[in-house]
Order: C-alpha cells, then sequence, then structure tokens
C-alpha cells in the first residue's frame, strides 16, 4: 500500500497517510483525512491541481484551507 | 501541456492562465454591472492583509493606475497579538511590492484597548466587538482618506453564510443591508460599501491567490473557530459538495428577494450623540462598547 507525505497547512504538520488504490488522486487522498475538498485546495509540487490529479509517493503534496481570515 | 487548475459548476476547465482570466474579468464584471467604481470616485479599499483583500487590492490597483492614480488601502489593527501582527507583515510587503499606499489604524492607539482586550473583560462575542470596532474605524479613517467608496473583501462564501446565519436567527430583515454594494446614499458622513469579490467562492480566491503567489498566509482568526458562522460554513461546505452550486443558489435568489428586503427597511443614519459618527441610533455602537468596557474596568 503506498504511502504519501501530506503538509497540512492549517495545523502546519505533516501527515503520513496511506492508500489501497492503485493509481490514488487527490480526491482519494482527501477521503482518507476526511476533508472536504470544497474547503481545501492542493498543490502537488508546489502547483495548483484539481482533485482528479493522480498523485505518486514521491509528490510534495499541501493541503491548503481555504478559509482564512476572520 | 498545461495543467488544469479549477473545474467550474459547469464542467469547463481552466489552465493557469485561463483562470487567473476568469477570475479577474468576473470581478471587473461585478464592478461594472453594480456600478461599483464611478469615474469620480475616490476607492479606499479595506485590507487586512489576507487573501480576500490583497486579492481584491490587487485588481483594483490595476483599474486605479490606469486613471494614473494610487489605490489607497486601510488596515484597522484590531489588537489580535500573534495573528493580526503577522497579517500586517504580509499587507505591507503586499504594498510596497505593489506600490500601493497604505494605512494603517491601531484599535489600541483609538480606543486604548484591543480585541484581546475586550475580551477579558467583557462577555461579548469576538467578532461582534471585533466588527464594531472595524467597522467605526473602516468608515473615520477612510473618510479621512477622502473616500467616497470603501471596498471589501467579501467573497461569496462570506455573503451565503451572513444570509443563512440572519435567517437561522429570526433577524432576515438585516439582510436589507447586505449585497454587493451597501450603506446609505445619503448622509455625508457614511461612506458606502463595494464587494467587488461578490460572486468569487472563497476556493476560487485561494486558488487566485495561491497562483498570483500573494505574500499571504492562509491562517483563521483565533477567535473565529467554533463559532455560529463557523459551524454554518461547515454545513454549507457539505452542501455544496454534494450539490454543486448550493451557495450560487443561495446568492442568486437572495439578489432576487433584496429589493424588497430593501423597501421594508426603513432605518435612518444619525450622528451619535457621543462622537458625531454616523449611527443607527442616538448612541453608536462604538462608544456604547467603550461604555460597556470602561464600566467593567471599575468593576
Amino acid at each position: 500500500m503506498p504511502t504519501f507525505m501530506v503538509y497540512i497547512e492549517r495545523d502546519n504538520k505533516n501527515v503520513e497517510v496511506s492508500i489501497s488504490s492503485a493509481k490514488p488522486s487527490i480526491k482519494d487522498l482527501l477521503a482518507m483525512l476526511k476533508i472536504n475538498p470544497v474547503s481545501v485546495i492542493a498543490t502537488v509540487n508546489n502547483e495548483v491541481c484539481i482533485e482528479e490529479e493522480k498523485i505518486s509517493s514521491k509528490d510534495s503534496i499541501k493541503i491548503i484551507s481555504v478559509v482564512s481570515g476572520g | 501541456m498545461e495543467k488544469i487548475v479549477y473545474i467550474d459548476q459547469s464542467k469547463k476547465s481552466y489552465t493557469k492562465s485561463q483562470f487567473i482570466r476568469y477570475f479577474e474579468a468576473k470581478v471587473l464584471y461585478t464592478i461594472r454591472k453594480y456600478d461599483m467604481i464611478d469615474k469620480n470616485d475616490e476607492i479606499v479599499a479595506a485590507i487586512s492583509g489576507g487573501k480576500d483583500s490583497v486579492a481584491m487590492s490587487h485588481i483594483l490597483n490595476k483599474i486605479i493606475s490606469k486613471r494614473g492614480q494610487q489605490l489607497k488601502t486601510l488596515l484597522i489593527d484590531e489588537g489580535i497579538p500573534g495573528y493580526r501582527d503577522s497579517t500586517i507583515t504580509d499587507a505591507i510587503k503586499f504594498c510596497k511590492d505593489e506600490s500601493i499606499a497604505l494605512t494603517i489604524i491601531s484599535s489600541k492607539k483609538e480606543f486604548k484597548f484591543g480585541l484581546t482586550d475586550a475580551l477579558k473583560k467583557l462577555k461579548m462575542n469576538p467578532c461582534t466587538i471585533c466588527g464594531t470596532m472595524r467597522r467605526y474605524l473602516l468608515n473615520k479613517y477612510a473618510r479621512k482618506l477622502g473616500a467616497t467608496k470603501i471596498a471589501t473583501g467579501h467573497n461569496m462564501d462570506d455573503e451565503a453564510q451572513t444570509i443563512l446565519m440572519n435567517q437561522y436567527k429570526g433577524n432576515a430583515n438585516l439582510s436589507a443591508k447586505l449585497g454587493p454594494v451597501t450603506g446609505v446614499k445619503e448622509h455625508k458622513k457614511f461612506i458606502r460599501r463595494i464587494k467587488p469579490l461578490y460572486f468569487m467562492s472563497e476556493k476560487e480566491v485561494t486558488i487566485y491567490s495561491t497562483l498570483k503567489a500573494f505574500p499571504v498566509k492562509y491562517t483563521e482568526c483565533p477567535n473565529s473557530r467554533d463559532t455560529f458562522r463557523s459551524q454554518v460554513r461547515d454545513q454549507l461546505n457539505l452542501l455544496e459538495n454534494s450539490f454543486s452550486g448550493t451557495k450560487n443558489g443561495i446568492i442568486n435568489s437572495f439578489l432576487d428577494v433584496l429589493p424588497i428586503l430593501k423597501t421594508k427597511e426603513h432605518s435612518k443614519i444619525v450622528e451619535c450623540l457621543k462622537c458625531h459618527e454616523p449611527s443607527a441610533r442616538q448612541t453608536c455602537s462604538m462608544c456604547e462598547l467603550l461604555e460597556k468596557y470602561s464600566k467593567s474596568l471599575h468593576q
């Protein structure tokens, strides 16, 4: 089962996630993290991407909350 | 092949350059549709250093620069240590990078206390105190800067949440004060507000801000967690995830009924007897807050 290191910007921490899917996507990752896709954007290797983007365990993945400010 | 960064509600895909064009075009369309900026207007943009106000100021600066003028921005430091200091640094950097004039007004200097001080003494909703301070200072100092309109970075999510919150609390009439352009037209001391990001979702603003690499942090005010608004927001996002277009639906149907709500809105603007700033009552909300805080110090 591939493992992914994900940086969650809101919490300022790295989280390790295992996904059973053969070709997982950001969508699968968010589902594992129980994060609503509407409430975040994802970057893969510093590029903004959509939830359908496929990821590999070598990718640098960041999840940014869209909820900010007051 | 350029990477896709966004797919909209109608399933249309956007690359980075397409999305930036789409975002800016939609903001400009909103400004034109609601006559937000007249050729004689002096716009002061309320900036916090967060993604919304920075994105808005960036686009407004492009418009104002074409007139050969410099955009003026106004930042209210409510006094939230560890949070506001950080966003002020971001605002200063952004304004310097874009040659935008920035005025910073401190609640602590103006009133001798900030939000955090007030929360230690008063059992009030932090957003109520913050909102009162910010609106008062924005109006007062934007007027001093010669503003005819104040631009705020409120986005579609903010508005949809407020519309629902007013409904849930039985205050639907308060929504008469919402909309893309707000504020009383007649009173010389009350500056109208415009919301250029009115039809942009918070997600779209975040994508735009990230693609443009604005010097902002995507952090939440520490006082805004576990509030009524945050619960409404989370529920709205759940609905949006399952039923795409929910937020758009709330905004568009609200705009249909807004003219009716306005006909029932009869509040007048007077001058506060204490500070002479515009107010809906004889004593304005800020003076009432000052009185409460002063009393709390003697208890």
